[in-house]
C-alpha cells in the first residue's frame, strides 16, 4: 500500500458511519434479506432523485473511488471499492442507474481520452450530470463488431453519423455514448473505426425501446439519422477506435467479473437460496443443501478469483486477454444460481401474486439468460481467453485482410 | 503466475521447482509406480534439507518456516510437487510432524521431530476413513482398531487401517484408535513394532501406494500415547490434521490441474488437423478457455483457504476448541470448488490429447487418476459440501 492511502479498516469505518448517517436502509424481508429495488428502467423523478443522491455522494467523497483524484475521484484501490460496495449493499444508493457509466464508459474515457475530454466529462460522470451508454451492437452483427455499418462522414469540423444501433442497454435516459463508427471502407475492416462520443441529445437520434424476454425493457434501439458530432469528440485517434472498442470491452469484462454483472444487487444470494428453500419445505433434503453450499462456494471462488485476476490485469503482470474468464466465470455463477433458484422455487415460480417473492426467481431465471450473451457473448469470451491470453491462433477468417467495402455482410 | 508471494516465497518456489525438474521429473512418478518402497530415499532426504519438512515443527527441534506462514509455505511445495507427482510422503510425514509437534510430550518431540524434519524417517497418518472419506459422524471416530490398557501401563492395539498412505514404507505410523472410553487416542508406533504388518494395496492412483495395516495385538508403551493422556486430544486433533491435509491436497491438486493444463494447451498448439493446429478450432479453443477458468478458479480457492489457516492460527490452536472455524470454512470452499472442477480440468486434458491421452505411455492418466482421486480422501466432494451447508444456515442434520 502507497503512504498516504487510508487504511481499509478505518476506510470501512468511516464509510459504515456515513451510511448510517446520511442514507435509508433498504426494507428488509422477514428472513432478514434485502429487497432490493428494480430501477433498470427509473422514471423521470426516480431519475431526478437519483442524480441527487450521486451528488450527495460525489460531494462527500464516495463515487469514483478508484478514479484519479484530478478528475474528481478519490484515488483509492479495487480494494476500498469492494469495502464500499459490501457496506452499501443494504442501502438505498443509486448504484443501478450509474453503474454503466462509472464502471465502463468513465474508466474508457479515463484511458484514452485528451485531458481537456476527462476534465469535461469525468468529474460530471462522478457526480450524476451524464449518465452515458455504449452503442455498440448493430442488426447486422454483434460478436463481429469491427464488422460494424455505422457510417461517419467528415463534414469540415465535425462528422456526421448515419446508420443502426441496437440492444443498447438504458439508452432511454443516456446523455452520451461512445459509439464506434466506420471512417473509412477502403481498408480491412479493424482499420476503418472510430470512437465517437455522442451527445444523445443531438437532433437525429431516435431511440425506441425493446421488449426483453423478462417482460423488461431497458433494451433499446437506436435511429442515427445525420446526426453531427464535432471532430473534437473524437475519443482517441481518428481510425483507430478499435483499439478504444477493445479497451473499453476490457474494462467492462473485468468489471462484470468482479460485480458479478450489472451492479444490479440481484437479490439472490446464498442467504435468499437457503430462505428459499426452507419456504419449499427443502431446507433438510442433503442433496438441496449440497447443491446451494456448491454454488456458495463457487460463487466465492469467483469473487476471489476476480479480485486476483484483476489486480494482475492492472500491475500488468497477467494477460489483458483473461478479463474474458472474469465475464465468463460471472456469468456462470449468475446463471447456475438462477437455474438453481428457478429449480428450488419450483412451481411457485410459475404463477405468483405481487407480494410473493417467488416471482423474483422466475424473472432472475429470465433476467440471467442474458448473462452469456450481453457485453460479447460466452463464445466470444472464450475466443479471446483463447487467442490472446493463451496465445492460440486464430480461425481462418474470411473478411481479415480485405478491404471492409469488398467484404460481404448482412 | 503467482502474483501473491513474498519475495522469500518465490525464492522457495524457484528453488523446489529447480529441485524437482532436476531431481524428480514426472518420469520418477512413473518408474517408481512398481516399485515396493515407492520412493526415492536419497531424493526425499534432499528434499528435507530445502526444508519442507520443516514448517509446521518448532525451531528447537530444527524446524521453522520460510516466510513465518507454515501452511503457505507448505501450500507451495504441495503445489509444485503436485506439478510432478512427486513420489514419497511428504504430505504424510508433515502432518505426523504436526501430530507430534502439537499434540506430543517434549520427550516424544525430541524422539521424533529431528529425524521427520531432516527426512531421515517419514511417518504416515492411519486412521479410519468413512465412506466420504472422513472420520464417520455418530460412530466412534475409530472403529476399527482398538486400544486397551496393559499391565504394565502400556497399550495394546488391536484390528486394522485402510488406506494409509505409504504405509508399507514409512518408519512411523501415527495411529488413531478407540480408547477404553470411547475417545480417539493417536498413538506413535514404530513402523518395525511386532504384531503390526502393512501389505500394500492395488491402487487407483498409481503415483502414492497405500497400504492396509494389520494391527494384531501391537504392544506399545504408556508413552506412544500423543495428547497428554486428554481424552478429547485425539478427536479434535485428528479433526485439524484432516482440514490441514485437506487444504494441502487442494493446493497439490491445483498443482496437478496446472501441469495437465499447461501440457493440453502446448499439445493444442502443436498438434495439427485438417492442415492447421488444433487449437485454431474453436471446440478446443474454448474447452482450453474454460480449463483456464477452472484452473484460476481452484487457485483463488486454495489460496484463501491457506490464507485463512494461518491468519487463524489453526496449526499452532491445534489443540484449542473452537479455533479454526474460518480455515474449515474455507478448507471446504476449497474441497467443493477444486472437487468439481480439477475432475472437469483433467477429463478435458485426456480428450484434447486423443488416442495418445488414453495411452499408458502418456502421462496425463497420471494426473487424472491423482486428482480424480484427491476427490475423495480428506473428505469427499460431497462431505464438504454437506459440512458447508451447515456453514451456510441450513439446518444441521441431528
Amino acid at each position: 500500500m502507497t503512504e498516504g492511502t487510508e487504511r481499509l479498516d478505518d476506510f470501512r469505518i468511516r464509510a459504515r458511519q456515513w451510511l448510517i448517517d446520511n442514507v435509508e436502509s433498504l426494507p428488509r424481508r422477514s428472513d432478514g434479506t434485502v429487497i432490493v429495488p428494480d430501477r433498470s428502467q427509473p422514471s423521470e423523478a426516480q431519475l431526478t432523485e437519483a442524480r441527487a443522491q450521486q451528488l450527495t455522494l460525489h460531494a462527500a467523497g464516495w463515487a469514483g473511488i478508484t478514479y484519479p483524484v484530478e478528475y474528481g475521484g478519490q484515488g483509492l484501490s479495487l480494494d476500498h471499492e469492494a469495502v464500499w460496495q459490501e457496506e452499501s449493499a443494504g442501502y438505498d444508493v443509486p448504484t443501478q442507474i450509474f453503474a454503466v457509466s462509472q464502471n465502463i464508459l468513465g474508466p474508457t474515457i479515463v484511458a484514452f481520452g485528451s485531458r481537456e475530454q476527462k476534465l469535461r466529462h469525468v468529474p460530471r460522470i462522478l457526480n450524476g450530470r451524464e449518465i452515458w451508454l455504449q452503442l455498440l451492437s448493430e442488426p447486422s452483427g454483434g460478436s463481429d463488431l469491427a464488422g460494424l455499418l455505422t457510417r461517419a462522414d467528415r463534414d469540415g469540423p465535425s462528422f456526421v453519423l448515419n446508420g443502426q444501433k441496437t440492444w443498447s442497454t438504458g439508452a432511454a435516459h443516456a446523455d452520451f455514448a461512445l459509439c464506434p463508427a466506420r471512417t473509412r471502407w477502403d481498408v480491412p475492416k479493424h482499420r476503418g473505426i472510430t470512437m465517437f462520443m455522442v451527445d444523445m441529445h443531438s437532433p437525429g437520434v431516435e431511440i425506441r425501446a425493446i421488449r426483453q424476454i423478462n417482460g423488461g425493457a431497458e433494451f433499446c434501439e437506436e435511429f442515427l439519422t445525420d446526426v453531427t458530432v464535432p471532430a473534437d469528440r473524437v475519443l482517441g485517434e481518428e481510425n483507430e477506435g478499435w483499439r478504444v472498442a477493445r479497451g473499453m470491452l476490457e474494462i467492462e469484462h473485468a468489471w462484470v467479473g468482479r460485480s458479478g454483472g450489472g451492479g444490479t444487487r440481484r437479490p439472490t444470494g446464498v442467504a435468499e437460496l437457503v430462505s428459499l428453500a426452507a419456504s419449499r419445505r427443502l431446507a433438510g433434503d442433503p442433496g438441496i443443501q449440497r447443491r446451494v453450499a456448491a454454488l456458495h462456494a463457487l460463487a466465492r471462488a469467483h469473487e476471489l478469483m476476480s479480485v486476483r485476476v484483476s489486480k494482475g490485469i492492472e500491475s500488468g503482470g497477467l494477460s489483458p486477454g483473461l478479463s474474458g474468464i472474469l465475464k465468463l466465470g460471472a456469468d456462470i455463477v449468475w446463471q447456475r444460481r438462477a437455474e438453481l433458484g428457478l429449480d428450488l422455487a419450483g412451481a411457485a415460480a410459475l404463477a405468483w401474486s405481487p407480494e410473493d417473492q417467488h416471482g423474483e426467481w422466475a424473472r432472475d431465471y429470465l433476467t440471467s439468460r442474458s448473462a452469456s450473451i450481453a457485453g460479447g457473448s460466452d463464445e466470444i469470451q472464450r475466443n479471446n481467453v483463447g487467442e490472446v491470453a493463451l496465445g492460440l491462433p486464430r480461425e481462418p477468417s474470411l473478411d481479415r485482410d480485405v478491404p471492409f467495402d469488398q467484404v460481404p455482410h448482412n | 503466475m503467482r502474483l501473491d508471494l513474498t519475495e522469500d516465497q518465490s525464492f522457495f518456489q524457484e528453488t523446489a521447482r529447480r529441485f524437482l525438474e532436476a531431481e524428480a521429473p514426472v518420469g520418477s512418478a512413473r518408474r517408481l509406480i512398481d516399485d515396493l518402497v515407492g520412493f526415492e530415499p536419497g531424493v526425499y532426504r534432499r528434499a528435507a534439507d530445502l526444508g519442507w519438512l520443516a514448517p509446521l515443527a518448532p525451531e528447537d527441534f530444527g524446524g521453522g518456516s520460510v516466510s513465518g506462514r507454515a501452511v503457505a509455505d507448505l501450500a507451495i511445495v504441495a503445489e509444485e510437487t503436485g506439478r510432478v507427482l512427486f513420489p514419497g510422503p511428504l504430505l504424510d510425514s508433515n502432518l505426523a510432524a504436526a501430530a507430534v509437534a502439537h499434540l506430543g510430550s517434549d520427550e516424544q518431540k525430541a524422539g521424533h521431530l529431528p529425524d521427520l524434519v531432516s527426512g531421515r524417517a517419514t511417518a504416515a497418518l492411519a486412521w479410519s476413513w468413512g465412506d466420504d472419506g472422513w472420520p464417520a459422524a455418530g460412530t466412534p471416530a475409530d472403529a476399527g482398531a482398538s486400544a486397551d490398557p496393559t499391565p504394565d501401563g502400556g497399550w495394546r492395539l488391536s484390528g486394522a487401517r485402510h488406506l494409509v498412505p505409504y504405509g508399507s514404507a514409512v518408519d512411523l505410523l501415527v495411529v488413531a484408535a478407540t480408547l477404553p472410553a470411547g475417545s480417539v487416542g493417536l498413538f506413535l508406533v514404530p513402523a518395525s513394532s511386532a504384531g503390526l504388518t502393512a501389505r500394500r494395496i492395488d491402487t487407483f492412483d498409481l503415483t502414492r501406494p497405500l497400504a492396509t495395516l494389520d494391527l494384531a495385538a501391537v504392544d506399545l508403551p504408556g508413552t506412544s500415547l500423543l495428547g497428554g493422556g486428554r481424552e478429547d486430544a485425539g478427536a479434535a486433533g485428528l479433526e485439524r490434521l484432516l482440514v490441514l491435509a485437506s487444504v494441502l491436497q487442494c493446493a497439490e491438486t491445483v498443482g496437478a490441474m496446472e501441469a495437465c493444463f499447461e501440457m493440453t494447451l502446448d499439445y493444442a498448439k502443436s498438434r495439427r488437423a485438417f492442415g492447421r493446429p488444433i487449437g485454431s478450432f474453436q471446440a478446443i479453443k474454448h474447452r482450453l478457455a474454460d480449463m483456464l477458468l477452472w484452473l484460476e478458479w481452484s487457485k483463488a480457492a486454495v489460496g484463501a483457504a491457506v490464507d485463512a489457516f494461518d491468519r487463524d492460527g489453526a496449526v499452532d490452536g491445534l489443540l484449542g476448541a473452537g479455533a479454526g472455524t474460518d480455515a474449515a470454512e474455507a478448507a471446504s470452499v476449497a474441497k467443493s470448488v477444486i472437487g468439481e472442477h480439477g475432475p472437469l480440468l483433467v477429463r478435458s486434458a485426456v480428450q484434447v490429447h486423443g488416442g495418445i491421452g488414453y495411452t499408458w505411455e502418456h502421462d496425463v492418466h497420471l494426473f487424472l487418476r491423482r486428482v480424480e482421486a484427491n476427490g475423495y480422501l480428506y473428505g469427499s466432494t460431497d462431505f464438504h459440501r454437506s459440512r458447508l451447508a451447515g456453514l451456510v444456515g441450513f439446518p444441521v442434520p441431528a
